[in-house]
């Protein structure tokens, strides 16, 4: 056999959910959608956003199940122990999600010249990436990219408010869909196909 | 054999075997795991796995678990509270012997 590291098995099973990477596709597909609705290239008449983005949104779970199921066939299944992430959860929920929806808004209504969605979401990567086992590095990287943003106004990469708050969830939509991709691979290297002998 | 080094033949040796060390590791790491789960993680065939946790569940430190998912068979382990016991005190008795082994002087 081989000789894991313990602390990434240890870490890999404590985190199992998060490490499959695929599931994160559907979502990034679905903010890329929400983002083009508003683009002026749009071809699809705005009176039909709404049926776009439920359709978009179905679309994604079904794909979330069946990705699921993929998970559970290829690699096994984990059930996490009760109350092991209560602190983690605490904070998800009381802290970082309201946090990321109050920057929307204040990026929205106040239109601040820095972009303090970009600032926010990078500090809520970085805390998922610590959170989760550490050990992928392209969170580190989506952490400097989001942070990145905060500067893009002022680079004249988009107006502030809204076409900011759009190319933004464009960036993270394809920066899910890149980084599930790559969660999948490291956790297929961490996770190699299976001996097929009694050797 | 000397000090610390006379420790390294009390540690248990069901935990200390690599292999059942991982399985262990994976298993306090969770509420329960299933046999595909701990066949990838530790690179086991099936049949060295099988006696891995055949050998753990003997000795009361795992809880196996059969049963069907629609036809297909479906084997859980979970850690029991014993063998919960027995990891904690296997870390802490590495972590004793590491620390033993750092400050330790050859005798002159």
């Amino acid at each position: 056999m081989r000789q894991p590291d313990l602390d990434r098995v240890h870490s890999i099973t404590d985190n199992f959910f998060f490490w499959q990477g695929l599931r994160l596709v559907p979502v990034g597909a679905a903010l890329l959608v929400l983002s083009a609705t508003y683009a002026s290239w749009w071809p699809i008449d705005r009176r039909f956003q709404g049926v776009v983005l439920v359709t978009v949104l179905l679309v994604g779970i079904v794909l979330s199940g069946a990705i699921g199921s993929y998970y559970a066939r290829t690699f096994g299944r984990v059930a996490a122990a009760p109350g092991a992430h209560a602190r983690r959860s605490t904070i998800k929920w009381l802290v970082a999600y309201p946090a990321m929806a109050a920057s929307l808004l204040i990026d929205g209504a106040v239109r601040p010249p820095i972009f303090i969605t970009g600032i926010v979401w990078a500090a809520a990567t970085l805390a998922y990436w610590w959170s989760t086992g550490r050990g992928r590095p392209h969170y580190l990287g989506a952490t400097l990219l989001f942070a990145s943003t905060a500067a893009w106004p002022a680079l004249g990469a988009a107006a502030r408010g809204r076409a900011m708050i759009n190319l933004f969830l464009a960036v993270v939509g394809a920066t899910y869909m890149i980084n599930g991709v790559l969660d999948h691979l490291e956790l297929r290297r961490t996770l190699p196909p299976l001996l097929t002998s009694d050797d | 054999m000397t000090e610390p080094f006379a420790q390294i033949a009390e540690l248990d040796r069901i935990v200390h075997e690599p292999a059942r060390l991982a399985i262990l590791t994976a298993l306090a790491a969770c509420r329960h795991a299933d046999f595909l789960y701990l066949q990838r993680l530790t690179g086991l065939s099936k049949g060295n796995l099988s006696s891995h946790l055949a050998k753990l569940e003997a000795h009361e430190l795992v809880h196996i678990e059969k049963s069907f998912a629609g036809r297909s068979p479906v084997t859980r382990a979970a850690l029991t509270r014993r063998g919960r016991a027995a990891v904690e005190r296997y870390w802490s008795e590495m972590a004793e012997l590491r620390r033993r082994a750092l400050r330790w002087q050859p005798a002159t």
